[in-house]
């Protein structure tokens, strides 16, 4: 099957203040559809940027594309803005992570679904001049129950202030769906959230991507949540992929000393959560060679001169480091 | 202090605007040099009076035959000395007035309070205007009237961020641990407010040269033949249309102190205050 | 916070606001050097008309005393008598309320029609050189005098150009007292050569009065469309593909309109002050000539009928500008 999205070597430099800022250093992907892959890192390792990246709204007066391209269903989203226009909001959706912030305030959220319906949602047959009225709420009130709140008018007409967290992303998730889109880049969407909802959302999640075939890009600094709901598991740091693992081989298989110790980081049933040692590496001035090296037990006098390559090994494992530490038995 | 001065200089507004306020200034205080006419403050010639702007007289001559620019010049001095006077007592008499009321909570500043929101009810200007017209028109009665109602600016912005300084954590835990009142509200809250005060401030300097002004326009201000943009606004409506130079000097005087207060204060504020910069 | 506490809220504050307010003026207007009693009966009287003068005005009792005789004529509704206009002081105010209503009104109208939509464009094209010349006109207007540019209109317009009339509301007999609003007066009466006058005659002072409440709400709305596009609602919707023109008219301008409806109190308080001197050039006879004139001819009755008057109105338009913002605001006000 060919992969619906596919991002090959992408590179992306954000002009700050203090210079250039090395958010993405050349970054390879591909899902297929329907395939949910997380993506794990620390804030500041790039995945939101990555995540804004497919979605074309990077801040266009800063950020600047070195090299790479990024293709969805067969559009190139970087060179080809009109084709990229046209998908954003179509066949990729968005679900944020602050469901409270992403709602304007002064709007009802029935008017603010209603838009995304009308300008985003795909043309039916019959309804060539756009859906009417009716039918625009028809469609809103199916996907509530899709996102299983009750389908009724008087949540619409609700305020975005007098609803619920839960509540309010799972509008958000509705709010991705309406398009029916292929792909969905979910930034921390549970981030906002009480730990009971964010199960919850995390349930919904996965069981809408498996009825409607929706790859989903969930971004998270949580290895445990992706590793609920998600097909592969992609780690970063500092703007490099360090380590790619599908799901089961997650605990099995990582040989990355950077996902060992987020492993060895969750926190455990009479264990207090550790932290990772060091701070996290500057975009301003990264460390050469790979940018994990001065935090790194194993690191070598090759780790501070050369960049690992990713490699390819059985079963879609990807792994960049020079010293991995042997599989765990 | 040194990377403030270098913000202001690599901020444009905030540049403009402090070059414009130190030329006001610097004009005020050189005034008796640079003028042409130092003496066209006190004496009449009669015999040039009405004259449109010449080499001789760069905006014309007034009723009394005065160099019109000589004499927005050398009013430029009454602006400054009523201006400074009554900022300086408005900061004086309103900071610590606002702090203590923001900062207790009892029958004292509930009364403070009060007092600054009575004095806010009607526009200032009119219980300024009473005031000067009770003593008579002079300088000293126009700062004295300024002063006097235009310092609750001062209280009720410093009220307000006072009151929120008082939930912030630092705060409570300084008070917590057993500081002193003044303790708390000269090293924890005053640190944290002194930019506001400082924009608002800069600021205030204009709506004051603006209501000194005023005052001069009402008849109220230093009585004739002290200079005073104001009243030389007002003195040339007898004369118009055919003395359109009359008013245009004052009017630009007036303008330019106003505007580099305005820019001055526009460019500390986003210098200053985080919370706006991005709003810019 | 519903309506009816709001209200409350404010009414419990106004009260003692007021008190406060008229004991400053009377003590004012009490240090004044001349004698009311003079005032009142003439230079030329004699020394027993003097004194009967000051009996009957009760100024020879204590000042405390003589403060709440004139509370307790106050809530009775009489403001005591002129000595300029030997009227009725509630009679001098009800004619000239409308005429500064009428200017005011129109002023703050006439700023938020400017100002809003000139804001809005500068904070969409932030940084372009429309943007920068915006900025500097709001600057100008921010920092010029309005009695200077008062006469600079009327020089330019009625003296030169004799476009529009220089001084006053209206140029024949005003038409019958419905409003007292003369353009919406005369409208009624359906003579539309006074209405035509009217709204001539009103030109020049609103506009007057409308430049720099345009600067300051247009400053405003800049800045709070600046902040609405940087907004996370907005970025959601940006990557959602909702259409920029979308986001932008319905979506950003809502936003922005919501902040700057609360700073209407603060723009209707510059039009009150700069009504008072703006009065004076138009000869406008509304309550900022009529205040002028009694504190210049220590008419005490009149200073202190005109501030309470002037005391109501600005603790009206806060009022106003609350409800108007429960109004725009789902989440009430703040």
């Amino acid at each position: 099957m060919d992969p619906l999205l596919e991002i090959d070597d992408l590179s992306l430099t954000f002009r700050t203040e203090k210079g250039p800022a090395h958010v993405l250093d050349r970054i390879g992907l591909a899902m297929a559809p329907g395939e949910i892959v997380g993506l794990v890192g620390e804030s500041g390792s790039g995945k939101t940027s990555l995540a804004r990246a497919i979605l074309g709204v990077l801040p266009g007066s800063q950020a600047q594309i070195v090299s790479g391209r990024i293709r969805l269903d067969g559009i190139d989203m970087l060179d080809d803005a009109k084709a990229a226009r046209d998908a954003r909001g179509r066949l990729v959706t968005f679900v944020p992570q602050d469901p409270f912030e992403s709602f304007n305030p002064l709007f009802r959220v029935g008017t603010q679904l209603a838009d995304i319906v009308r300008y985003r949602a795909p043309p039916t047959a019959g309804h060539l001049l756009g859906r009417s009225r009716r039918a625009r709420e028809a469609m809103i009130l199916d996907m509530l129950a899709a996102v299983q709140l009750p389908a009724s008018r008087d949540l619409l007409n609700r305020y975005p202030h007098q609803l619920s967290g839960g509540q309010r992303q799972r509008l958000m998730i509705a709010m991705a769906l309406l398009p029916q889109p292929r792909l969905l880049v979910a930034d921390e969407p549970t981030a906002a959230l009480d730990v009971t909802v964010q199960v919850q959302i995390l349930g919904l999640l996965r069981r809408i991507a498996a009825e409607r075939t929706l790859a989903i890009l969930f971004t998270t600094h949580d290895l445990g949540a992706a590793w609920e709901i998600c097909d592969r598991v992609l780690v970063m740091y500092a703007g490099q992929i360090v380590e790619i693992l599908p799901r089961k081989a997650l605990f099995a298989a990582a040989r990355h000393p950077y996902t060992r110790m987020l492993l060895a980081s969750l926190p455990k049933p009479g264990h207090e959560a550790v932290g990772i040692p060091g701070e996290s590496a500057s975009p301003l001035a990264p460390p050469p060679g790979c940018r994990f090296n001065p935090r790194c037990p194993r690191a070598s006098r090759l780790c501070r001169t050369v960049r690992p390559l990713p490699s390819r090994s059985e079963e879609g494992h990807v792994l960049a480091c020079h010293h991995p530490m042997p599989t765990p038995s | 202090m040194i990377s403030l001065i270098k913000s202001i200089v690599r901020h444009r507004t905030a540049l403009v605007g402090l070059i414009l306020l130190s030329l006001v200034v610097a004009v005020a205080i050189a005034a008796p040099m640079i003028v042409p006419y130092p003496e066209d403050a006190q004496i009449f010639h009669i015999e040039r009076r009405l004259l449109p702007p010449s080499s001789e007289a760069l905006f014309g001559t007034d009723r009394m035959g005065g160099d019109i620019f000589s004499r927005v010049i050398l009013g430029a001095r009454t602006t400054l000395l009523i201006t400074a006077t009554v900022v300086l007592s408005g900061v004086l008499i309103g900071v610590p007035i606002g702090l203590v009321a923001g900062y207790y909570n009892n029958g004292v500043s509930l009364m403070l309070g009060g007092g600054v929101e009575i004095l806010l009810a009607v526009p200032q200007i009119i219980l300024a205007i009473a005031i000067t017209q009770s003593l008579g028109p002079s300088i000293g009665s126009v700062i004295l009237a300024l002063s006097v109602t235009y310092w609750p600016f001062w209280a009720r912005i410093v009220f307000t961020e006072t009151r929120s300084m008082c939930h912030e954590t630092f705060v409570e835990s300084a008070i917590a641990l057993g500081a002193s009142a003044w303790r708390v509200i000269f090293l924890h809250i005053l640190p944290n407010i002194a930019s506001s005060i400082v924009v608002r401030t800069t600021t205030a300097i204009g709506t004051t040269a603006f209501a000194s002004a005023t005052l001069g326009f009402l008849g109220l201000g230093p009585p004739p033949p002290s200079p005073e943009w104001g009243r030389m606004i007002a003195e040339s409506r007898d004369y118009l249309p055919d003395a359109w130079w009359y008013a245009l000097a004052p009017g630009l005087a007036l303008l330019l102190t106003v505007l580099g207060c305005t820019l001055f204060g526009d460019g500390l504020r986003d210098i200053l205050d985080p919370k706006t910069r991005r709003g810019g | 916070m519903n309506v009816a506490s709001m209200v409350a809220n404010r009414l419990v504050w106004f009260m003692p606001t007021v008190l406060g307010l008229l004991a400053v003026v009377f003590v004012l207007a009490r240090i004044v050097p001349t004698d009311p009693a003079v005032l009142a009966v003439g230079e030329n009287a004699t020394t027993e008309q003097v004194q009967e003068a000051r009996e009957r005005l009760a100024v020879d009792r204590p000042l405390p005393e003589q403060f709440v005789e004139y509370l307790r004529q106050v809530a009775q509704g009489d403001l005591g008598t002129s000595f300029y206009t030997q009227q009725p002081i509630v009679d001098d105010l009800v004619e000239r309320l409308p005429a500064t209503l009428e200017l005011t009104i129109i002023g703050v109208l006439a700023a938020g029609l400017i100002g809003v939509p000139l804001g809005v464009v500068s904070g969409l094209s932030r940084n372009s050189w429309l943007d920068h010349l915006l900025r500097l006109a709001s600057v100008l207007f921010i920092g010029v005098a309005p009695f200077w540019i008062a006469m600079q209109l009327q020089l330019l317009f009625s003296m030169r150009l004799g476009w529009l009339p220089l001084s006053g509301r209206i140029d024949d007999f005003a038409p019958e007292t419905v409003t007292g609003f003369l353009t919406i007066d005369a409208l009624i009466a359906g003579d539309l050569p006074n209405f035509l006058s009217a709204l001539r005659h009103i030109v020049l002072p609103t506009l007057t009065l409308a430049l720099p409440g345009a600067a300051v709400i247009m400053r405003f709305t800049r800045t709070s469309v600046i902040e609405a596009v940087a907004s996370p609602s907005v970025a959601y919707q940006t990557a959602m593909g909702l259409p920029r023109r979308v986001i932008v008219w319905k979506y950003v301008l809502r936003l922005a309109l919501n902040s700057t409806v609360t700073q209407l109190g603060l723009v209707f308080g510059i039009s009150l002050t700069g009504a008072v001197v703006i009065e004076a050039v138009f000869e406008w006879p509304g309550l900022g000539t009529y205040a002028v004139r009694s504190i210049l001819y220590s008419d005490y009755n009149a200073v202190m009928g005109v501030t309470l008057c002037v005391g109501i109105l600005f603790a009206l338009s806060n009022l106003l500008v609350d409800l108007l913002q429960m109004a725009v605001d789902p989440r009430g006000a703040p």
